[in-house]
Parts: C-alpha cells; sequence; structure tokens
C-alpha cells in the first residue's frame, strides 16, 4: 500500500508541481491550500480507519487565513506523524522555532524536488519513534557506532570519546539524516540551563570532528547547518 | 561696575590724608593753598566714590573747612570778603571737578561693561557652535545670567511654558519660532546700577544669539535630511534599474528555454530537453542567489536590528560553505588553508555564510573555468581573524578596488578588463554581491578589502574582531577520553 502525504500549501502551481512529482514516486498525495482545511483533512481521516490516516505533513509556513506555525503546533498535539516544514528564507529564524515545536526537517524554498524527496525518505524513516525502536546503529564507510554497546568504531579501531562527545554524537545518530538545533542538542547533552550556551556545540562539535572526519574542516558526516543545529548524514 | 564699591576706602584715605595735612600745615601756609589741597583731594576722591558721595564731601569739606579753618575760626562766619569768594571759588571748582571725574570714570565703566558684553556674545557665539546639546546650552546661557545678577535663572525649552511664563522671563527666540525661556528669578546682587536697561537688553541678546543658533542648527539638520533623502531616492533608483536589467538576462534565459521545451517538446530529442532543463535550473538558482543578495541589501540598509549573533566557528561556516561550493561549481578547485585552533567568532552564521558564498562565487565567475580558488582563514592578531578568497582570474584595476563594493558597480564597464575572457555569461549578475558582502562585514564591526593576488589574481580578504572568548566549562565531571 503506498503512503499517504497531506501537503498543504497555498501556492497553486507549486502544489501541482509537487502533487505530480511525489504522485510519480508513487506516494498518495492529499493537497491541501489553508490551515482550516487541513485540520479537517487530518482529524476526519483519523477518525476513519487507520489505514487512512496519514503517514506525513508536508507544510508551508506562510498560509492565507493563518501562520502554518499554528496547524504544526495543533497537529503535533494531537498526532504523531512526521511534519516537514517548507519555508521561504525570510523565515529562517522562524523555522529553528518550529524545529524546536517539533517539526521534523525543513526546506527552503525554493528546492529542487530531489531534495524534498529525500527529506521524506528520512522523516519517514525516523516516523513513529515511540513505536519502533530508535536508532541505535550507524554505519558509514569505514565509521560504526552502536549506541547500546558504548562503542564507536573508526576502520575497525575503536576510537575514544569523552562522556560528553559520546552523548553528543548519540543525540545526532538518533535523528541521523534530519537536522538536530543547537536547542535540543544543549537541551538533551547538557540540560536546559545551558541552552543558551551555544559555543558548548562548538567547542565539542570541533572535538568530534577532529576524531572521526578525515578533514575535519570539510566534514563528511557531521554537517553544519548555519545558523540551525547539526546533521549526521545519512549512510548512503 | 564692582570696582567701585570695592575701591571706595580709597576715597575715604584721600579726605583723610588731606585733612590731616591741612591740621599739620595749618597757621604754616596760606588759606588759598590749603583750599586748592582740598579741591585736589575732592578731584581725587571723586575716582572712587558714586556720584551723590563726591557731590556731599565736596560740600561737606567746603563747610567744614570755612569752620575749621576761615577766620573766625569755629563759627560759619567770614570776616574777610576775599574769603567769601575763596569758599565759593572752591565750592565751585570741587563740584565741577568731581562731577567730570565722576563722569569720566563712568564713561571708562561703560566702555568696560561694553566690552565684557562684546566679549560674552563672542565667547557664548562660539561656545554654541562647538557644542549641540541643548542641556550644553542651558548651562552656558543659565551661567551667563548668573554673572548679570541672576544665579537663580533656568533655562525651560517646553515651549507650553511661555504660556505662563513669569514676568522677569526673557524668551530664547530665533526668526521664526520661539525655542524656549529663561526664567530669571530673584536678582541676587543689583551690580547694573549703571544701566538696568542696557544690561537686561544684553541679557535678551544672549538669549537670541543662542535662539539664532538654534535655528541655524534645525537648518543645518534639515538640510541634510532632505539630502539624504535625495541621496537614497538616487541610490533606489540605481539600484531599481540595475535589478530591473539583472534580473532580466536569466528571465529571458528561462522564458527561452522553457519555451522550446513547450512549444516543440515532442520533437526534441531527450538530450536537448536535458540541457533545457539543465539551464532553466541553472538560471532559477541564479535568480534565487540574485533576490536573497537584494533583499538582505535591503534588509541591511533598513536597519541592523535583525542580526542574530551567536557564537559561531569559523571553521565549520567555511566547511558549510564549501561543502555547498563544490557542489555548485563542478570542476572548480577549492584549496582551503585554516590556522588550527582559531577563536570563535560573534556573528550572525547566516549572513556570514552568505558573505561566504558571495566571494566564492565571484572567485569562480572571474576566473578561467576549473583554476584554483585559494580560502585562506588566519588569524593574523590575536584580535582579529581574517578570511581570504585568491583567484586567479584577470585581478582588479586599482581604480576599482573600492568603487566595486558600491552596488552594481561592475569592472566590466571598463573597456580594458575582461576583454581576455570570452564567456560573458558568466560574469553577469556580480552587480550585487560585494556590496552585500560589505553590508554584512559593516553590522560585524569587520573590514573588507581587495588586494592583488600574489600570483596575479585578486584576493577578497574580510578581517572580523576577535572578542573575549566564553568560558567553556567542564561540566561532565571527568569529562576526558
Amino acid at each position: 500500500m503506498s503512503l499517504k502525504v497531506l501537503l498543504v500549501e497555498d501556492d497553486r502551481e507549486l502544489r501541482q508541481t509537487l502533487q505530480g512529482a511525489l504522485q510519480v514516486e508513487g506516494y498518495d498525495v492529499t493537497v491541501s491550500g489553508s490551515v482550516a482545511d487541513a485540520m479537517a483533512v487530518l482529524r476526519h481521516s483519523s477518525q476513519a480507519s487507520p489505514a487512512e490516516s496519514f503517514d506525513i505533513l508536508i507544510l508551508d509556513l506562510g498560509l492565507p487565513d493563518g501562520d502554518g506555525s499554528t496547524l504544526l503546533h495543533w497537529a503535533r498535539q494531537h498526532y504523531a506523524l512526521p511534519i516537514l516544514i517548507i519555508s521561504a528564507r525570510h523565515d529562517e529564524w522562524n523555522k529553528v522555532g518550529l524545529l524546536d515545536a517539533g517539526a521534523d526537517d525543513y526546506l527552503v524554498k525554493p528546492f529542487s524536488i530531489s531534495e524534498l524527496l529525500a527529506r521524506i525518505r528520512v522523516a519517514l524513516r525516523h516516523r513513529g519513534t515511540t513505536a519502533v525502536a530508535p536508532i541505535t546503529h550507524y554505519k558509514d564507510g569505514e565509521i560504526e557506532i552502536h549506541l547500546q554497546r558504548h562503542e564507536v568504531l573508526l576502520q575497525g579501531q575503536a576510537v575514544k570519546l569523552t562522556p560528553t562527545e559520546f552523548k553528543l554524537l548519540a543525540r545526532l545518530v538518533r535523528s541521523t539524516g534530519q537536522v538536530v538545533t543547537h536547542r535540543q542538542l544543549l537541551l538533551d547533552v547538557w540540560g536546559d540551563e545551558f541552552v543558551e550556551h551555544t559555543h558548548y556545540l562548538r567547542v565539542y562539535m570541533a572535538q568530534l570532528r577532529n576524531k572521526l572526519e578525515d578533514n575535519p574542516t570539510e566534514p563528511k558526516r557531521l554537517l553544519t547547518e548555519p545558523g540551525v543545529g547539526y546533521r549526521l548524514r545519512e549512510s548512503i | 561696575m564692582l570696582k567701585l564699591s570695592k575701591h571706595r576706602w580709597l576715597a575715604w584715605l584721600i579726605w583723610a590724608l588731606a585733612w590731616g595735612l591741612m591740621f599739620a600745615l595749618d597757621e604754616t601756609i596760606s588759606l588759598g593753598s590749603m583750599a586748592l589741597l582740598l579741591v585736589l583731594a575732592s578731584a581725587v576722591a571723586a575716582l572712587w566714590s558714586s556720584a551723590w558721595a563726591s557731590l556731599f564731601s565736596s560740600v561737606l569739606s567746603v563747610v567744614l573747612f570755612n569752620v575749621l579753618f576761615v577766620p573766625p575760626k569755629f563759627t560759619f562766619h567770614v570776616h574777610f570778603l576775599h574769603d567769601y569768594f575763596l569758599l565759593i571759588t572752591m565750592l565751585g571748582v570741587s563740584v565741577v571737578v568731581s562731577s567730570l571725574m565722576w563722569r569720566l570714570r563712568r564713561a571708562a565703566e561703560l566702555e568696560h561693561l561694553h566690552a565684557t558684553q562684546s566679549e560674552q556674545l563672542r565667547s557664548l557665539s562660539d561656545q554654541l557652535r562647538e557644542n549641540q546639546d541643548l542641556n550644553a546650552h542651558a548651562q552656558l546661557l543659565e551661567g551667563l545670567m548668573a554673572v548679570w545678577g541672576y544665579p537663580q535663572a533656568r533655562v525651560l525649552w517646553d515651549t507650553h511654558v511661555t504660556q505662563h511664563a513669569q514676568a522677569f522671563s526673557l524668551s530664547v527666540r530665533g526668526k521664526a519660532q520661539q525655542f524656549g525661556v529663561v526664567q530669571l528669578g530673584a536678582q541676587t546682587q543689583p551690580i547694573d546700577h549703571l544701566e538696568p536697561q542696557a544690561s537686561h537688553a544684553h541679557m535678551q541678546a544672549l538669549c537670541d544669539l543662542l535662539g539664532l543658533e538654534l535655528e541655524r542648527q534645525q537648518a543645518i539638520r534639515s538640510a541634510k535630511l532632505a539630502n539624504e533623502e535625495a541621496q537614497s531616492q538616487k541610490l533606489r533608483n540605481t539600484l531599481l534599474t540595475a535589478i530591473a536589467h539583472d534580473y532580466r538576462t536569466p528571465l529571458a534565459n528561462l522564458m527561452g528555454a522553457a519555451s522550446v521545451i513547450h512549444d516543440q517538446g515532442s520533437r526534441l530529442p531527450a538530450t536537448r530537453v536535458g540541457e533545457l532543463s539543465h539551464t532553466i535550473l541553472d538560471e532559477a538558482q541564479q535568480l534565487n542567489r540574485m533576490t536573497n543578495n537584494t533583499l538582505q541589501l535591503a534588509r541591511l540598509d533598513a536597519s541592523a536590528l535583525d542580526v542574530r549573533k551567536d557564537w559561531e566557528s569559523l571553521q565549520e561556516l567555511v566547511g558549510s560553505v564549501i561543502h555547498k561550493s563544490k557542489q555548485r561549481f563542478v570542476g572548480a578547485q577549492f584549496h582551503i588553508d585554516m590556522s588550527p585552533h582559531l577563536p570563535l567568532l560573534h556573528c550572525d552564521a547566516i549572513l556570514v555564510v552568505q558573505l561566504l558564498e558571495n566571494l566564492i562565487e565571484n572567485a569562480v565567475k572571474y576566473s578561467p573555468a576549473a583554476t584554483r580558488i585559494d580560502i585562506q582563514v588566519t588569524q593574523p592578531l590575536a584580535d582579529q581573524v581574517r578570511v581570504c578568497v585568491r583567484d586567479q582570474g584577470p585581478g582588479i584595476p586599482d581604480a576599482w578596488k573600492e568603487r566595486v563594493f558600491d552596488a552594481f558597480a561592475r569592472v566590466d564597464t571598463s573597456p580594458l578588463a575582461f576583454e581576455s575572457h570570452g564567456d560573458h555569461t558568466a560574469r553577469r549578475g556580480v552587480g550585487l554581491g560585494l556590496a552585500v558582502c560589505r553590508a554584512i562585514a559593516r553590522v560585524h564591526d569587520a573590514k573588507i578589502w581587495i588586494e592583488d593576488a600574489p600570483q596575479g589574481g585578486t584576493a577578497v580578504c574580510v578581517a572580523f574582531p576577535v572578542r573575549h572568548q566564553p568560558e567553556v566549562a567542564d561540566v561532565m565531571m571527568g569529562d576526558t577520553a
């Protein structure tokens, strides 16, 4: 059975383009152009059989009857489905707030369809992290990480990490492929009194890269999302 | 004015000396000589006493002279007719001389007063010009009022006060408007006994001077504003013209490629459709970058308030820009030379990334295809981190090294530059990039400049200031590997 996508976007041209592209990829796409309509569609689908409920929500921020963030907060309270934000560039800081509020990932307009498909695949993989066992293992080329065994291997050799470095890496592994905001990382690794201490992240990320990247200046796995956070690249 | 009361004792001394001398010389010299001595004393004493005092003392001395020295002594009677003449002449001469002396002195005092007044006006005018602060102006004026005996004088700028102004107040006014009032308050030292009207007129003149100066400053300010408005209008027009021009080229290419696919799609070979859609993608990305730059420039020009600075690692920012650039400019060779242990920068990550992207984009555009682009990040000084992007292009003539930072300046308007490069389309759209870079550098107190790269080509460098680094406490106990 094909995966169900709810696409909320008010621009008709872009909506049709994306709908067509997603259908070509085999998704079952429902479109909506406003906050109120999207809420009704979500409510209706969840009341029907579980098979009818959506697998992912793709959400534009600027909607005619309200901000997309209203819908995000509402959907986060009622549903466990992954939410992907698509926004214009001037929403840069708004976007960070939405990620902190529970959005799974974001794309800045204009974007290519291949980027969108990649983000959808990652978001679906993390779908229902409560139901599915969380990701505890990462392998990409020469690097292998076992969270349960507290083990990081580079070319088969164990890499020694400090407890903080390991916690930071573990947080990124659990969200492999997704951006994790500065705030989320600081909160989960250091605690809530450290959410403003972005410089801790800079220092510890540099240490992690020195230990795990061939060339720390041009990281291949521990990627920077300037102004937003970090992303551990999906293994290919 | 003040000298008068201070030196009154000198007048008393003169009189005492004269009388002492007369008692000492009584019977030794003639009555006429003694009378001359008194006339002299009266004239000299008039130098330091007021008009009425010198007149009174002259008359009194003539009367006393009659009683004490003119026979018969100790009576008001006068025996001889010639003594009458002597006394009357003496009285006349004394009065005339003392009043002349008094007028002379008064003229000198008035001259001194006027000199003081004009000196005050001149120095006030100088001080007003040096300082633009209203409070400082008020203090100056209050200080001068105190000199004129009004230490409680207060300048009130609020023009509403003028409606219930007190009786003893002066207005601070220009030709066209009133700026405030000076409330004089009680006069403590009545020092303007010479010409009270004149000193009030002088205080009003001081107020008028301030009023005119305020009006002049106001006029300068509004002229400056009008000039700035005209400048920004001109800049806006230039920008609009240039934006329209810069947008038309990619739009024309987009339109061309899309319409070919639209009209002839079925008849075109698949490879041609692929090429055309590639063109469409490229041009759309180009338009996107130009839009971002244009918006950023407008935003940064409007206010620096939207800048969100945080502690950022330049290594990370450069790394992420290079990562993206390598995907975008396939074939360009990027060489990164980064000092280890660079300090953190307090900056807006998104803006700095945009700055770096613009520098790299320019370097790629202005170089022959597939040449080396050097990105060097160093810390030449303890308080400075420098990023230099070097290309191997034709370089920028000295005359243009500053001007390229102006919005929509273009070196290729010069007939000499870039003639050697055939690929014209690669160079368009540069008009805004460096202007955005400069605006971004400015909000970070960073410097940006262009120099000639050692092996030819252009180097654009940005020097960021390094702030005091934040502490990283070892919060995890035993956080060692």
